[in-house]
């Protein structure tokens, strides 16, 4: 069952690797990173503290694009192209193809967002600074936080068409970034119903560990370990929602 | 008809979590120990702010910032000036702790060890809602296929 699970995620993967969305993304992020590396410091200390913070939060951002330019279009390409239902019929149940899709996109995406890791770095020692050692378990989060998005994308993609898809990702990627206090202000009418609404969504605050990298303070290991698992855990979440859903869709 | 037996949950979860789930989320002003939080007041009352400054000082609010001081002094600041900083009401704190400019950067979740029993809890509850969905979801399936 998993082999063609697998099987099914390397041609996923080969697939996306075809397509000029993935390069196009990445271009930016390597771009966006340049930039940054570029911006003069004028002498002023703490330019690592500036390279960093942008650095990251180009990171996440990039890793938003990324689910969203990956994910939000596989499903309904491979419904409008009829390759959906050959597929079906026969050698994959609806949770192998889910699976096998969301292996192939998240490969892709990890190895993205690895090689911006690694151009933030590079940039980091052309300016002659030192690179954290929490900047690599601090990448592993934004990826995980990636492999959310990712999810959330194949949910919207199952119900939704690709242009909605985009906002409606990005609308959750901002409010779970709120505060519960920031969250109720949004509808202070009805504070049970946003406080409530809030418990339920995503906290993506737990992935924000740029600023103390960026300022050069330790995070304990085991919480690094906590919010890679409630990233996982929100992330199996989402799959089971989204096959749900895609279990009640009718492919005709 | 379909959405009932999504739609019922949720209003019935909706409505009582709404009666009692203060405290149950991250936000550290419920969250946080009176101690942890009164960390703040009490710094506040040490340390004078911008209104209290403006108030002993009515030409120039930022003593610190005095451009004839600087020019007097354009050496890197040294034990003179931090002498003079410290005795124009301006409060200085070691770096990387918290204090009252600070607490929304160590009000995070990384730094508010607190709050992570309660990651714990979600991860939990997500890992069991993740089983629940898909088991539901099979079984309507293979029910369906049966009719």
């Amino acid at each position: 069952m998993m082999r063609t699970v697998f099987t099914f995620a390397g041609m996923t993967l080969r697939s996306l690797l075809r397509r000029r969305t993935i390069y196009g993304i990445s271009i930016v992020i390597m771009l966006a990173l340049f930039g940054i590396g570029q911006i003069p410091s004028f002498g002023v200390e703490g330019e690592s503290t500036f390279i960093l913070d942008f650095g990251l939060f180009g990171l996440e951002l990039g890793a938003l694009l990324l689910a969203i330019g990956l994910a939000s279009n596989i499903y309904p390409r491979d419904r409008e192209q009829k390759t959906a239902m050959p597929l079906l019929a026969v050698p994959l149940s609806r949770g192998q193809y889910l699976i096998g899709r969301f292996l192939g996109a998240a490969l892709v995406q990890a190895a993205a967002l690895l090689v911006s890791c690694i151009g933030l770095m590079l940039i980091l020692v052309i300016h002659g600074h030192a690179v954290p050692g929490d900047l690599i378990p601090a990448t592993a989060l934004l990826i995980i936080e990636g492999w959310f998005l990712l999810a959330v994308v194949f949910f919207f993609s199952f119900w939704t068409s690709p242009p909605l898809n985009a906002p409606m990702t990005l609308l959750l990627f901002i409010v779970s970034q709120m505060s519960v206090v920031q969250f109720v202000s949004l509808y202070p009418q009805a504070p049970g119903l946003m406080r409530t609404l809030r418990l339920i969504l995503p906290h993506m605050d737990v992935f924000r560990i740029k600023d103390p990298i960026a300022h050069g303070m330790g995070i304990p290991d085991v919480y690094f370990l906590l919010a890679g698992l409630y990233g996982l855990a929100y992330m199996a979440f989402m799959l089971s929602v989204a096959l749900a859903v895609f279990r009640t869709r009718d492919l005709k | 008809m379909k959405l009932f037996p999504i739609i019922l949950p949720a209003a019935l979860l909706t409505v009582c979590m709404s009666l009692g789930c203060r405290g149950a989320d991250y936000d550290i002003a419920e969250v946080a120990s009176t101690d942890y939080l009164g960390l703040d007041e009490e710094l506040d009352r040490e340390h004078p702010q911008e209104g209290d400054l403006q108030e002993t000082s009515s030409t120039n609010p930022y003593p610190f910032y005095d451009s004839s001081f600087l020019c007097v002094n354009p050496n890197p600041p040294g034990e003179e000036l931090m002498e003079e900083v410290e005795s124009s009401g301006v409060c200085l704190h070691d770096a990387g702790e918290r204090n009252h400019g600070t607490g929304w950067f160590f009000n995070q979740p990384w730094a508010a060890t607190f709050i992570w029993s309660k990651i714990v809890r979600d991860t939990v509850i997500l890992l069991v809602l993740a089983a629940v969905v898909f088991l539901v979801s099979d079984r309507t399936l293979s029910q369906r296929r049966r009719r």
